[in-house]
C-alpha cells in the first residue's frame, strides 16, 4: 500500500514538474506587440493617444517589457517599409493594434483596439482598456 | 465620457453620442467655426438661419450615409477610401475656403446656378430663398473631410455598432446630426434670437453686407489655417 502511494506521489510530481516546465517554455517564447500606427500629419488627439497608450503599457508591464515578451512600437504608415500594415490590419484610422506572435514569429491573432478613441477623454479608462486587452490577448495564446 | 456599454445597448443613442463626441473634439473645431459663420450670414433673415442649420445637418448625415453604404457593401477598399478622404479632402478645403471667402467679400464673382437635376423652378426658388442648397453642400463637404478623430469614431465605433444593430441607415444619419449639434444650437440661438441682436441688426442699414464680410474673413482665415496645416506641416 505504502509503495503504491509513493509511486502515485512520484508520478503526480513528475507530471506536475513536466507540465510546469512546458508552460514556462511556451510563455517565454510567445510575444505581444502593441503597435501605434500614425501618419506623417500628427494631430493633437493623435499624439495624446500615443502618449496615453505608451504610458499604460510602460506602467503596467515593466517586467514583460524588460524581458521582451511585450513591445510597444510606434510606426508611420506613410513610410514605405510600413505601408503594408494598412492592408494587413485594414487600418482606416490612426490605430492601436495588439499583435500576438508565437515562438516562430508567426502572427497568431491581432486586435484593433478601436475603442481607445472613445476613451481618449478619460486617461484612466483608456489605460484600463489597453491593459485589459493586452492581458486578454496574452492569455488567449495557445500553450504548447 | 461615454460608456461603451451604454453606447452598445441603448439603440440609436450611441450613434448620436458618438457624433457629439466627434463635434466637440479639437480637430473639427475649424470646420464648426466655418459652418457657424456661414449659417449666421443669414442672421437678418431669421427663418433662413434655422433652415440653413438644418440643411447643414442633413448634408452631413447624407455624406455619412453614403460612406456607410460604401463601407457596409464593401464596394470600396475602406483603408484607401479613408486615407483619400482624410488626406485630400482637407487639402481641397483650404483653397476652397479662401475662394469662397473672397466671393463673400465680393472680390471675385462666381456664376452660381443650381444643377439641372433640380426638378422645377419652384423648388429651385425655394432652395434659393431658404438658403438650403449652400449649407447642405457645405455639410456634405465638411463631413467628407474626415479628420483623425472623426475617421476613428466613424469607422472604429459607429460602423461596428450600426452593423451589429442592423441599422446602416439610422445610425449614420444620427451620427451626422450629432456632429452638427454645435451648429444646430448656434442656429437655434440665432433664430430665437436675443433682443440685443435684433436691435443691432435694425440699426445697421447694411447688416447683410457686414454679415457677409464677417463670414468672408472667417472663411479666408480658416482657409489659410487649413492650407498651412495640410500643405506645410
Amino acid at each position: 500500500m505504502l509503495r503504491k502511494t509513493i509511486l502515485i506521489f512520484v508520478l503526480v510530481l513528475s507530471i506536475s514538474i513536466f507540465s510546469t516546465g512546458n508552460t514556462a517554455t511556451a510563455a517565454g517564447k510567445e510575444s505581444l506587440t502593441v503597435y501605434y500606427f500614425h501618419t506623417t500629419y500628427r494631430c493633437h488627439s493623435c499624439t495624446l493617444l500615443e502618449e496615453y497608450t505608451r504610458e499604460a503599457v510602460m506602467k503596467n508591464f515593466p517586467a514583460e517589457l524588460k524581458s521582451g515578451r511585450i513591445k510597444f512600437v510606434s510606426l508611420n504608415v506613410e513610410k514605405d517599409p510600413n505601408r503594408h500594415y494598412v492592408q494587413d490590419y485594414q487600418l482606416s484610422f490612426k490605430s492601436v493594434v495588439v499583435s500576438v506572435r508565437d515562438e516562430k514569429g508567426q502572427e497568431q491573432r491581432w486586435e484593433n483596439l478601436s475603442k481607445v478613441w472613445v476613451y481618449l477623454r478619460d486617461r484612466d479608462t483608456l489605460a484600463k482598456y489597453v491593459v485589459e486587452r493586452v492581458r486578454a490577448n496574452l492569455k488567449e495564446v495557445p500553450r504548447a | 465620457m461615454p460608456d461603451m456599454i451604454t453606447l452598445e445597448t441603448i439603440p440609436f443613442v450611441g450613434a448620436l453620442v458618438l457624433g457629439i463626441l466627434c463635434s466637440i473634439s479639437p480637430c473639427p473645431l475649424a470646420s464648426n467655426i466655418v459652418a457657424m459663420s456661414y449659417v449666421s450670414r443669414n442672421a437678418a433673415q431669421r427663418s433662413a438661419v434655422l433652415s440653413s442649420g438644418v440643411a447643414y445637418s442633413l448634408g452631413r448625415s447624407t455624406a455619412y450615409l453614403a460612406i456607410s453604404a460604401l463601407t457596409v457593401t464593401a464596394l470600396v477598399n475602406i483603408p484607401y477610401l479613408s486615407e483619400f478622404l482624410q488626406k485630400y479632402m482637407n487639402r481641397i478645403l483650404g483653397p476652397l475656403f479662401v475662394i469662397l471667402g473672397l466671393y463673400f467679400w465680393g472680390v471675385i464673382k462666381i456664376p452660381w446656378s443650381l444643377p439641372s437635376f433640380v426638378p422645377s423652378a419652384k423648388i429651385t426658388d425655394t432652395l434659393s430663398r431658404q438658403k438650403i442648397a449652400g449649407p447642405f453642400l457645405l455639410g456634405v463637404l465638411l463631413a467628407l473631410a474626415f479628420c483623425p478623430v472623426s475617421a476613428a469614431l466613424f469607422w472604429g465605433s459607429l460602423i461596428p455598432l450600426a452593423v451589429e444593430a442592423q441599422s446602416t441607415f439610422g445610425y449614420p444619419v444620427l451620427f451626422g446630426i450629432g456632429t452638427s449639434i454645435p451648429v444646430l444650437i448656434f442656429a437655434a440661438l440665432l433664430t430665437t434670437g436675443s433682443r440685443l441682436l435684433d436691435l443691432m441688426l435694425a440699426r445697421l442699414s447694411n447688416a447683410g453686407k457686414i454679415l457677409n464680410r464677417a463670414t468672408a474673413v472667417v472663411f479666408v482665415c480658416v482657409g489659410i489655417i487649413y492650407i498651412y496645416q495640410y500643405y506645410f506641416t
